[in-house]
């Protein structure tokens, strides 16, 4: 016979707190705490199924194999979709849809804390303007694939003034960098670009440098875009600037 | 079934507002209260608690109070986290150097004991079966790691469900310092009361006269603030940290995962 009685005693003894809404999570008092007494949630572990251990256990004599067949054999590893030789029913549908996951800008992350533990090491001059090339050339990324994103973690304990140009900057990345008094300064290069830049020995040619998308048009300024490059990302004539800036030259 | 059901769940807590009565059936209550807006002040004190800072060359007298945040020193006893933590931390320190020999692993001579046939005597394809004297282990220990995975975040709350737990406990000491004037023992010893117990003194950085003056006692552990880990703070009876190891603490644990 159950006592509620007793529920409602043991209840009462419980600590209650206001941060603890499941109602599966064991909250101790403080004194019943110590080494000997820890215990994970009821529940939160399931224990292995033994098999063959014996008739009441349920899973004795055939071990839940049942009698025969290639599932009761030893390495029956036949896998789901296998249809007894028959062409399987993924195989019998053509493909389906498409994805633009596979070509996404994933932009590789640097933080503060690198650039300041290459600046300590003298692998990277924080006098001079700092890119993607002196970056990969210091080996604190792995692969490059679309360009660099400097973020903001370390940011407290960098002290140095830099111009670093860079893919991409999170706001308080470039809030950090303008506060210490240098330049941020977002460039634009595509595959191509950025592989001659990071690897110009591979080059017998020096390739043109590509257009800014106009996706990304608000974040490049000063960069080339539009059909063959003919105008600014501000919106101005390229071209004409070029003629221009080549006419006070010859003057 | 049903009693045996309700036993094991007693040590579980329910949101606050249901309330049992005799029967099974429950009732809830809803509360309304008053919002009032708060000063600073009393938004500070809400996150907050106060703890005295002891001085250690005097007798252990409180100079000052220091505040804790409640996000660190006052977050719910969680037992489940802490038996994580300590299983993780046992794991990873387990040395793991068992080996012995299975079937594949063993040399010895393939060769068939004795005929098939004709000896009145079990069939034995080999001398080391699993099964003979001598033979082979079927499962035999493997030279293996036993270290398993605890997301950090999770990590991190243990080790304040720790701190919590010595601070509820009343045996979480915070002291101006460990300023010791040599490394002779019986000057640390002298300014450590009896009824610590076994005492864990974390110090920023522990210096070299505390960390001789403590190294031939059985009952005192010095660690560095960094190294704070949740299996040594339940080892320990009394948990005495040092006003900067405080501080370095709650800056630590309260910065946000990136």
């Amino acid at each position: 016979m159950f006592n509620f009685g007793n529920f409602c005693k043991s209840f009462s003894k419980i600590t209650l707190s206001n941060n603890i809404t499941g109602f599966r999570t064991i909250v101790s008092r403080p004194n019943e705490i110590s080494l000997n007494n820890l215990r994970d949630n009821p529940g939160a572990v399931t224990k292995k199924v033994r098999v063959g251990r014996g008739i009441g256990s349920g899973r004795g004599k055939t071990s839940t194999r049942g009698h025969s067949g290639q599932k009761a054999r030893a390495g029956h590893n036949i896998p789901r979709a296998f249809e007894g030789g028959q062409t399987q029913l993924f195989k019998k549908m053509r493909k389906y849809g498409f994805s633009n996951a596979r070509f996404e800008r994933v932009l590789t992350p640097i933080n503060f804390n690198t650039l300041d533990r290459l600046i300590r090491e003298n692998r990277i001059n924080p006098n001079e303007t700092i890119t993607m090339k002196h970056l990969f050339d210091a080996n604190c990324t792995g692969a490059i694939k679309h360009g660099i994103k400097l973020l903001s973690d370390g940011k407290q304990n960098f002290k140095h003034k830099i111009n670093i140009e860079l893919s991409d900057f999170s706001a308080p990345a470039r809030e950090t960098v303008e506060a210490l008094g240098g330049v941020a300064k977002n460039v634009y290069y595509d595959r191509l670009g950025l592989r001659f830049l990071l690897k110009p020995h591979k080059f017998d040619f020096v390739p043109n440098r590509a257009r800014v998308p106009l996706k990304y048009v608000s974040k490049y300024p000063d960069h080339v875009t539009g059909y063959m490059g003919a105008y600014s990302t501000k919106g101005e004539k390229f071209l004409k600037v070029q003629e221009e800036q080549e006419q006070e030259q010859k003057q | 079934m049903i009693s045996g059901l309700c036993k094991s769940f007693q040590k579980i807590s329910i949101q606050r507002g249901f309330e049992f009565s005799n029967s099974l059936k429950y009732t809830t209550t809803t509360t309304t209260t008053t919002v009032q807006k708060k000063t600073a002040a009393q938004l500070f004190a809400d996150k907050t608690i106060e703890v005295p800072v002891l001085n250690f060359n005097d007798k252990l007298s409180p100079i000052e109070n220091i505040q804790l945040s409640k996000d660190v020193f006052s977050v719910p006893l969680r037992v489940d986290l802490l038996h994580r933590m300590v299983r993780y931390q046992r794991a990873k320190s387990q040395q793991g150097t068992h080996q012995a020999l299975n079937m594949g692993r063993m040399e010895r001579t393939n060769k068939k004991p004795t005929r098939q046939k004709g000896s009145g005597n079990a069939r034995k394809g080999t001398n080391h079966s699993v099964h003979f004297r001598g033979g082979a282990r079927t499962f035999a220990p493997t030279m293996r790691s036993h270290a398993h995975d605890l997301p950090r975040k999770v990590r991190k709350l243990c080790l304040k469900v720790a701190l919590s737990t010595k601070l509820a406990q009343n045996k979480l000491v915070v002291v101006d310092g460990f300023n010791l004037e040599s490394h002779k023992t019986k000057e640390l010893l002298s300014k450590l009361p009896k009824d610590w117990g076994r005492t864990l003194l974390v110090d920023s950085e522990i210096s070299d006269f505390l960390n001789k003056s403590s190294l031939n006692v059985q009952k005192i552990d010095t660690l560095p603030q960094l190294g704070l880990n949740v299996y040594t703070i339940l080892q320990n009876d009394t948990l005495v940290l040092t006003k900067s190891s405080v501080e370095a603490l709650q800056a630590r644990l309260t910065e946000s995962d990136n």
